[in-house]
């Protein structure tokens, strides 16, 4: 039953910390939040991909725009010219 | 009275509108961190800490971004009686004892009655260890002001040991839990002779470990990893609090006085002396249900085995903020994070701060008045959206909170090896709490390791490895004798008890 919440989250921390290639905070946390919606909620993808890419774009107003914490951004930051 | 000159300033300082929506900002955050499985007083605030960071380097922003934090620790206090009292799960370690009574109380129908008597007992706990600080830490820090290397070091022994001596459990677990957390502060860099120890030719690990991951990791992770397994599912009282209700619980709260002045004596007893909020809580709770006259009703449901855990507990979690600021002891795990970010801003936690920093002092103290008031307020009104927090699926919750927790550790140190860390440290909480053994002891070794090692050795260069230095005048002496009379506390009373046996 643990292993079902630790492999992810190293799953996770691989995504973001390792020394090849980083997909940044933002984006492996949307993959991480909707993986665990799906296999331990279930819950259908449209509501997924809403709970998901929703809290992560709360979080990043919260950080990078209002307390000006940088966490590492991955390519679609880089996209919107954000860095 | 200087002091109550001083509070006067202090409360000058915290009463900006900045300042006074920085507390209700902090009180709400705290309260859904004391509801949230997995985030506690401790790591909330840790995982918090980051977002301080930018607002510490503006000048007096050290006042706010202590005041944003001690109001998280003051709602997280409040917010863990909510759960216990509605769905039996102690959102935090220092409410088991209130879902004894509370819960009972919230299956009569009677969860308004209860909430309301432990958010009234928690602001009177509070409110008296908060008169304490104000009279008693000036005190404190004019007297530690004398205080060298070896009385540094007899407070930090008297910090581990009470540890031990009070420990709930077993106190070789105890200590097993406090060696481990002294050999993860020794990695890195010798303080005194500059050598690197235990480092295995580990770049990362030559800043040694720093203790707020640890702190999230084991409480948050860990946390997160126990409750998956439980298979957590929320079902409980409906919240709701009118008016009537809470004005007929406050009539009948005054005939508890007694159960009140006792739990918050202990309370402050064990905060100040490091036992921290949850033995408090515990110890309150048995204290109360010996002396009072309905005994033997508790746990069916009585309001005094309400206030008196309630009480204690917040007692304790704010007295334990006195020998954090005039002595750089913590006496909770909760109270060693706000001294790691004091430290991060920059500020020296000791009796100078005192003279030195008078105005971020002061303003500290007049917002735990300002900030527990505020608390009150807002738990009394707010109580049905903090239950509905509790109704979000544990699917969508948990990883958000895995989430919330790898970027606190991130943003500690900008340091990817930390996320990892962290993961680690969590494995390592859950392993502790399947087999029983504290968490608390190891951060509190961890935090004050180097520093009880620096003034140790300090104190050995002085006598040149003459241990007598640790008795060498009254004051370190009796400190000294003090700290291994806790130690051995639980000999001592046992001895006691088969005297008094055989009489």
């Amino acid at each position: 039953m643990v292993l079902t919440v630790l492999v992810p989250s190293a799953a996770y921390a691989g995504l973001i910390a390792n020394p090849l290639y980083s997909l940044g905070f933002y984006e492996a946390s949307v993959v991480f939040i909707a993986f665990f919606m799906r296999y331990l909620g279930k819950y259908a993808w449209p509501k997924i991909a809403a709970v998901s890419v929703g809290v992560m774009v709360a979080f990043f107003l919260m950080f990078e725009v209002w307390f000006k914490v940088p966490l590492p951004k991955g390519p679609l930051e880089a996209l919107i010219g954000f860095n | 009275m200087q002091e109550i000159h001083s509070l006067m300033g202090g409360f000058a300082v915290a009463l900006s509108w900045f300042n006074l929506a920085l507390m209700l900002a902090g009180i709400v955050l705290g309260v859904i961190i004391g509801v949230l499985p997995g985030l506690g007083g401790a790591n909330g605030v840790a995982i918090l800490l980051p977002l301080t960071f930018g607002m510490a380097q503006q000048p007096g922003g050290a006042t706010s971004a202590i005041i944003l934090l001690s109001c998280i620790y003051w709602g997280a206090l409040f917010g863990g009686a909510i759960t216990s009292i509605l769905f039996n799960i102690p959102g935090e370690p220092w409410s088991v004892a209130t879902t004894f009574d509370g819960f009972p109380m919230g299956q009569q129908g009677r969860a308004g009655a209860a909430l309301t008597a432990a958010f009234t007992s928690s602001f009177v706990g509070a409110l008296v260890a908060v008169l304490l600080i104000t009279f008693m830490a000036p005190l404190v820090a004019r007297f530690a002001l004398r205080f060298g290397p070896p009385e540094f070091f007899s407070v930090y022994l008297l910090t581990f040991c009470a540890f031990v001596g009070m420990a709930k459990g077993s106190p070789f677990k105890t200590i097993a839990s406090m060696m481990m957390g002294f050999a993860l502060a020794a990695v890195g860099i010798d303080t005194v002779t500059g050598q690197l120890r235990l480092t295995f030719g580990y770049m990362e690990l030559l800043k040694g470990f720093d203790f707020l991951i640890a702190v999230i990791g084991l409480f948050g992770i860990g946390e997160i990893l126990l409750t998956i397994e439980e298979g957590l599912e929320f079902k409980g009282a409906k919240a709701r609090l009118d008016m009537r209700v809470v004005i007929d619980t406050w009539k009948e709260l005054p005939k508890y006085w007694k159960t009140s002045v006792r739990s918050a004596a202990i309370g402050c007893m064990m905060g100040i002396v490091p036992g921290g909020a949850t033995p408090a809580s515990f110890m309150s709770y048995g204290v109360a249900k010996k002396m009072s006259r309905d005994g033997d009703k508790f746990g069916t449901g009585q309001i005094e085995g309400v206030v008196a855990p309630e009480t204690a507990a917040h007692a304790a979690g704010t007295s334990a903020l006195l020998p954090m600021l005039t002595l750089g002891v913590p006496g909770s795990p909760t109270a060693a994070v706000l001294l790691g970010g004091l430290l991060i801003w920059g500020l020296q936690p000791g009796p100078l701060l005192f003279v030195e920093k008078a105005d971020f002092v002061w303003g500290l103290i007049a917002s735990m008045y300002l900030g527990n008031i505020a608390g009150l307020i807002v738990v009394l009104t707010c109580v049905p959206l903090f239950a509905a927090i509790l109704r979000v699926p544990f699917a969508i919750i948990a990883p958000v909170i895995l989430v919330i927790c790898a970027i606190g550790a991130f943003t500690v140190h900008s340091s990817m090896f930390d996320v990892w860390l962290m993961l680690v440290f969590g494995v390592m909480g859950y392993i502790f709490k399947k087999l029983d053994y504290p968490l608390a002891p190891l951060v509190l070794a961890l935090v004050l390791g180097d520093r009880a090692e620096d003034s140790f050795r300090q104190s050995m260069l002085m006598s040149q490895g003459d241990m007598r230095i640790f008795f060498a005048n009254a004051l370190v002496g009796s400190i000294t004798a003090l700290a291994l009379l806790l130690l051995f506390w639980p000999l001592v009373g046992r001895a006691l008890d088969i005297l008094r046996g055989k009489k």
